[in-house]
């Protein structure tokens, strides 16, 4: 089975800006690749330019083993959802889903169209809304319409373009697991744009990190995570954020701001090093130089602890049961197997 | 007596929309309160009232002793921070951040002062003497951050001042709020529908629905201790598990735990980190889906009695379809009228 999506070599250029470099991805035929990347990163660009809605300057994409980028837009068969789902107000939710079907050259009957409409409803708990007006939906409902418009055509590919930005934090963190469960359900590969690192790791069966119009790595969520090949991959993944702290080799060992954080492994860079410490990898006991506890912050089901050490400020993720408070001295240390190191350069 | 105190404050609209409904809060001098609820809850109403760019329809606003219900916003000497400010494109950084100190009465060694801490507090000393439009968009809302912070009134009063921005620069200006909100000892209301947002910036979180405070208390205590199941189920991420139980003869079904409550319906309510797994548990589920975050997991499951979310350390993944079975924390099982929700054990 060929892939459902091939990208080789795009480049895109507007102007003075760079905006894609080189960008290689695929996408397996039932696949949900999540693109991970701060404002700016080329993200929109790249969906864009696989939706058919921008031209690329160089490199290729294939759609399901064919070539895509004669094609137009509508010959693609691909839904877009954007982060402004623009429903029609005074139409019902129904009139909205069954929009797409209703286009010139689908001819579709009605009852075939009422099936499918039924049948998007159901997937996305819409059933008893379908009589109603778009306009007295609440946000996430909205979005949900606008999402039933894109899988009411079965489309062979879904973009996504941050579908959730929009709405409250509670609602994202929902949302996000039905629309995974939902994609998994149909079976049907998606692209996932967004800025948020939660819900890349939370969605994707792969991530792809873009920055400055450059893909950096893309792999499981737990690879990234664990293994991030730049400190800007470990920044962008990753909340509360990976400490990084620049290190130098004493003999043997690295020490930051004069204190000894970890012995050396095989295959560590010379010399110099930026030591990267996830904060839930970080004990507040064992280690040998002292740090002062600045603040305590009750984040729910942890604590989020933040330490002035090596003359540096770091954070610890512990659990709610450690009795640690403002202004104590604790002595952190780091599990060697868990940090990670990059020689200065990167 | 309190520094800011709403007594029975209440909006309803000409077309007569309830937006707020007699709330009362006092707030004590130099507290930082986050007002936390969906949108709709009237949160926002509430700040803008405090603020006076809306007219409150009943109640009082106390401030520092005096009674500004009825002052214009300019009599009340509060800061409103909304979450974009346009900064003059023909002024300086310098003057951009000087702008909002005149008229304040400060004598201009103050003044620059002023600005001066704010740059270095955001970063920006560098930039004082270029222009906006020369700037890359993040050191602009920087510095839109900073014209909001530069003036020290009675109450600062931020609607959502992070709005849209990225988790990186979210958090980097949070804390810069937070640390001038210290150093300055601003008495501050904060509105957000982030329940994290809440949890990290809050000295206490009210908790608004529909009009009315659900509860008012420090962070952890809004956490562990929800005063009804709206709290219970809003603050948290993901919020409270909530499981129908039934009361027999002083024991709870379907956990099995003693209860002190008399026979009948009860809802319980379980965080997240205090399902374990155990095959030998009270409660069996379907794996709905392993959501990986990094430093921990959510496990949705699908149980008899509903969809419950496991926080687990991040491990080996279970696959949808995997069968698990579920205890609980005894301790940490909160009871729960069905009704309206109020909190009875």
């Amino acid at each position: 089975m060929s892939a459902a999506l091939a990208i080789r070599g795009l480049t895109k250029r507007f102007g003075a800006v760079q905006a894609l470099t080189g960008v290689d991805l695929d996408l397996a035929a039932d696949e949900l690749l999540v693109l991970l990347g701060p404002t700016g990163a080329g993200k929109t660009t790249l969906l864009r330019c696989i939706a058919g809605l921008e031209a690329p300057d160089a490199g290729s994409i294939t759609l399901g083993g064919v070539d895509a980028v004669g094609l137009s837009p509508a010959q693609r068969d691909v839904a877009l959802v954007f982060q402004n789902f623009s429903l029609y107000p005074d139409w019902t939710v129904g009139e909205n889903i069954a929009f797409p079907l209703r286009a010139p050259g689908r001819a579709m009957g009605a009852d075939a169209i009422r099936e499918r409409v039924a049948w998007a409803a159901r997937m996305l708990r819409l059933t008893d809304y379908l009589d109603r007006p778009a306009s007295r939906l609440s946000g996430g409902q909205m979005q949900r319409v606008a999402i039933g418009r894109a899988i009411v055509r079965r489309p062979r590919l879904f973009l996504m373009d941050e579908p959730l930005t929009n709405l409250d934090a509670k609602l994202r963190e929902s949302l996000r697991v039905e629309l995974a469960v939902l994609r998994r359900e149909l079976k049907t590969p998606m692209l996932y744009v967004t800025h948020d690192q939660a819900e890349a790791l939370s969605m994707g069966d792969r991530v792809a990190v873009l920055d400055g119009g450059r893909i950096l790595q893309q792999g499981e969520p737990r690879a990234v995570y664990e293994r991030p090949v730049s400190p800007a991959v470990a920044r962008l993944v990753g909340l509360p954020r990976i400490n990084l702290l620049p290190a130098e080799d004493a003999g043997g060992g690295w020490t930051a701001g004069g204190v000894a954080i970890v012995p050396r492994a095989a295959g560590d860079p010379a010399g110099r090093c930026l030591l990267g410490i996830r904060p839930e990898d970080l004990r507040l006991a064992g280690g040998s130089a002292p740090a002062e506890v600045q603040l305590v912050e009750h984040l729910g089901a942890a604590l989020l602890v933040t330490l002035r050490w090596a003359g540096m400020q770091v954070q610890a993720l512990v659990g709610k049961d450690a009795a640690v408070r403002r202004g104590d001295t604790v002595h952190p240390a780091a599990d060697p197997g868990r940090t990670h190191r990059w020689s200065a350069a990167d | 007596m309190s520094f800011l105190a709403l007594e029975r404050l209440e909006k309803r609209y000409p077309d007569g929309f309830h937006a707020v409904r007699g709330i009362d809060l006092a707030v004590e001098r130099g507290e930082f309160i986050v007002l936390l609820g969906p949108s709709g809850c009237g949160k926002t109403t509430t700040l803008r009232m405090v603020a006076g760019l809306e007219e409150a329809t009943a109640g009082t606003i106390r401030l520092d002793g005096g009674d500004v219900t009825r002052l214009r916003p300019s009599q009340r000497d509060v800061g409103m921070v909304f979450q974009f400010y346009a900064l003059y494109p023909h002024l300086s950084v310098r003057a951009n951040l000087l702008f909002p100190l005149e008229n304040t009465g400060l004598a201009k060694m103050q003044r620059e002062v002023r600005v001066d801490d704010i740059a270095a507090a955001l970063g920006v000393t560098h930039l004082l003497e270029r222009f906006p439009r020369q700037l890359p968009g993040g050191d602009q809302q920087r510095i839109s951050l900073g014209r909001a912070l530069v003036r020290q009134p009675r109450l600062w009063l931020m609607d959502e001042p992070l709005g849209t921005l990225d988790s990186d620069r979210r958090e980097e200006l949070r804390e810069v709020i937070r640390a001038q909100q210290l150093q300055h000892g601003v008495t501050t209301l904060y509105v957000t529908h982030d329940q994290e947002e809440a949890m990290t910036l809050a000295d206490r979180i009210v908790v608004m629905d529909q009009g009315v405070i659900r509860q008012a208390g420090t962070p952890s205590e809004v956490y562990e201790s929800p005063a009804d199941l709206f709290t219970a189920a809003f603050v948290g991420s993901p919020g409270m598990n909530r499981i129908d139980g039934l009361v027999t003869g002083g024991v709870c079904a379907p956990l099995g735990l003693p209860v002190a409550l008399p026979d009948g319906p009860v809802v319980l309510g379980v965080r997240p980190e205090y399902l374990h797994p155990d095959d030998a548990g009270p409660l069996r589920g379907v794996v709905v889906m392993d959501e990986y975050l990094g430093a921990w997991r959510n496990l949705h499951l699908d149980c008899p009695c509903g969809r419950l979310v496991m926080r687990l350390p991040p491990g080996a993944a279970h696959r949808p379809g995997d069968a698990v079975g579920l205890r609980v924390d005894p301790a940490h099982v909160l009871c729960f009228a069905p009704g309206d929700g109020r909190r009875l054990a």
